[in-house]
């Protein structure tokens, strides 16, 4: 490091990355720059990569700092950061401490584990502390930093709702953010949780909801409108139902027949379109976050609830009630909104999510003779295929 | 440094089969395509059916749209920053110093005369590379978008034809 501080790890960056679009002359507000730290709990990164996806603004624009009142934005991530080991989690050290030299926003992507399950170990470290050399946890981290934050950003459906590593047998005892921190936290700036769902999220809906904010904290715009589960509520109105491009034909009720005929509907429904009950924008699938997007159709992981329902395979609650209101005027009934938001239980229990494992393997093995055993929850697509191809296999 | 248990073996187990597929892309943001292709395969097996030509077709070309889209994540985005010369120049200055004197094999075709060139165009933000790395990505994600989705249910959309 040649003579120089190993620990000025901040000060490395900006001498390391000499931006030279970097124009003070488009700053309107008091914010020059902002950190944002982003931080991970369990999670896949995918969100991270979805946020690279985004394109209004671009990522790259937004850490040059040269969109229009927004201030520049200096990254500090667990993964692209130029920073590694001790030096990395120094910049953590200084926000805490509010050495930093602009506010810093916390943008949370996975899940918030439940450390004292973990324990002698942990579910996930991030650096030690430098005296006692103890590893620091990832919810220890969010515990220290969320009161000095000047927002905290939930990104992704593991950190808005548990997602994933939440679902059924949850053994890290995972929640969102939001159950972490409590519904009453508020940032040191007055922002309470701000929650961008999706698996992966769109990425353009975590950027215009950071430009928002950052729009706020500049003081150039008034605090964005959330809805009841934090998520901005310009972009989580309506169902992905309402700019389905196919949901005219649900309107015409020969076409609707003749759709239930082929088992269409049917089917759509089995495989979990979660279309009629989901919030979010239909979008490009340019925009549309990573690998597990499904084009604009078929998302089944966007709303709240689902830590209990990742049952990617049965309708979600709800689904045939609304998707009848949501066909007519594109929005949930209200009566049917109870039915799958809030992260309620279902009244009962989901329908042919817990079908024991290698039954419908045995079954085809055993020459499909004779009808499924009593007791196997039928799973019509696939011992359809399995009991008609059972011929040519065998 | 950053260590992480998420129990996915855990909650696959007892699950519907096909949760698998969905389930298990999660394990990584990067490559979760393969997960959920190789998820698909391994349910094939175990119910003991066969894909159809046209399905492998799908799938393959929902692979290959993947690596499309993976591999200027990779080297681009994940790991390109550390070969550039911002950092090297930070923690190895003596390697700037030769790769200035290198010349770069095959400079006729990427245009890049020197190693040095190449270092200076991977840099984080200003780099040529790197930008037209993410700009990349943007592409293969909507190929992915559209051809993964695809691929990983071959079986199911071939229930009907089959
Ligand atoms: S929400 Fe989805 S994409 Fe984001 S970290 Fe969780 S599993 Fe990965």
């Amino acid at each position: 490091m040649d003579g120089r501080d190993p620990f000025a790890a901040v000060g490395m960056r900006s001498k390391v990355v000499e931006l030279p679009q970097a124009n003070n002359a488009m700053r309107l507000g008091p914010l020059e720059k902002i950190y944002l730290i982003w931080m991970v709990g369990g999670s896949c990164d995918g969100c991270t990569i979805a946020v690279t996806g985004a394109t209004n603004p671009r990522v790259e624009h937004l850490l040059a700092g040269i969109v229009p009142g927004l201030p520049k934005l200096e990254l500090i991530h667990t993964v692209t950061s130029v920073e590694s080991g001790p030096e990395w989690v120094h910049n953590l050290f200084m926000a805490e401490r509010g050495e930093l030299d602009a506010p810093f926003v916390v943008t949370w992507e996975g899940s918030m584990f439940d450390e004292t399950r973990s324990g002698d170990g942990y579910f996930m470290g991030l650096g030690e502390d430098p005296e006692t050399g103890r590893t620091i946890t990832s919810a220890e981290w969010m515990r220290r930093l969320a009161p000095k934050a000047a927002a905290v950003i939930a990104i992704g459906t593991c950190a808005t709702w548990g997602g994933i590593p939440a679902a059924e047998g949850n053994p890290t005892g995972s929640m969102a953010v939001m159950d972490y921190l409590g519904k009453d936290y508020r940032s040191a700036f007055g922002v309470p949780v701000v929650n961008v769902p999706g698996c992966s999220p769109i990425g353009d809906n975590y950027m215009e909801t950071a430009a928002a904010v950052l729009l706020f904290l500049q003081g150039l715009a008034p605090l964005p409108e959330f809805d009841e589960l934090g998520r901005p509520a310009w972009l989580f109105g309506e169902t992905v139902h309402r700019h389905c491009p196919k949901r005219r034909l649900l309107r015409r009720r020969r076409l609707r027949r003749v759709l239930r005929g082929q088992g269409v509907l049917g089917r759509a429904r089995l495989l979990g379109a979660r279309g009629p009950v989901q919030h979010r924008r239909a979008r490009h699938p340019q925009r549309d976050g990573w690998l597990h997007a499904d084009g604009g159709h078929l998302h089944r992981v966007h709303d709240a609830g689902l830590p209990r329902q990742v049952l990617a395979y049965s309708a979600p609650p709800g689904s045939f009630i609304s998707s009848r209101h949501t066909s007519r005027n594109g929005r949930v009934h209200p009566q049917d909104a109870h039915r799958h938001n809030g992260g309620q239980e279902p009244e009962r229990p989901l329908g042919r999510q817990r079908g024991p494992i290698g039954l419908g393997a045995q079954h085809a093995a055993e020459g499909c003779s004779e009808a499924p055993p009593q007791g196997l929850p039928r799973l019509p697509a696939l011992q359809d295929r399995a009991l008609s191809s059972c011929s040519p296999v065998a | 440094m950053a260590m992480l248990f998420r129990g996915y073996e855990i909650i696959l187990q007892g699950r519907d089969p096909r949760d698998a597929i969905d389930i298990s892309s999660r394990a990584c943001g990067v490559c979760g395509g393969v997960h959920s292709s190789v998820s698909s395969q391994a349910l094939d097996m175990a119910f003991g059916v066969q894909t159809p030509p046209m399905g492998v077709t799908v799938r393959n070309l929902g692979a290959g749209a993947e690596m499309l889209y993976d591999h200027p994540i990779h080297l681009g985005l994940l790991a390109g920053p550390d070969y550039s010369t911002a950092l090297v120049s930070v923690t190895n200055p003596e390697i700037v110093r030769k790769a200035e004197n290198t010349s770069a094999p095959h400079a006729h075709v990427h245009g890049y005369k020197t190693i040095k060139d190449i270092m200076d165009a991977m840099d984080p933000l200003t780099g040529a590379i790197y930008l037209e790395a993410i700009e990349f990505t943007r592409l293969g994600r909507a190929r992915c978008a559209t051809t993964c989705s695809a691929s990983t249910r071959t079986r199911r959309r071939w229930c009907r034809v089959a």
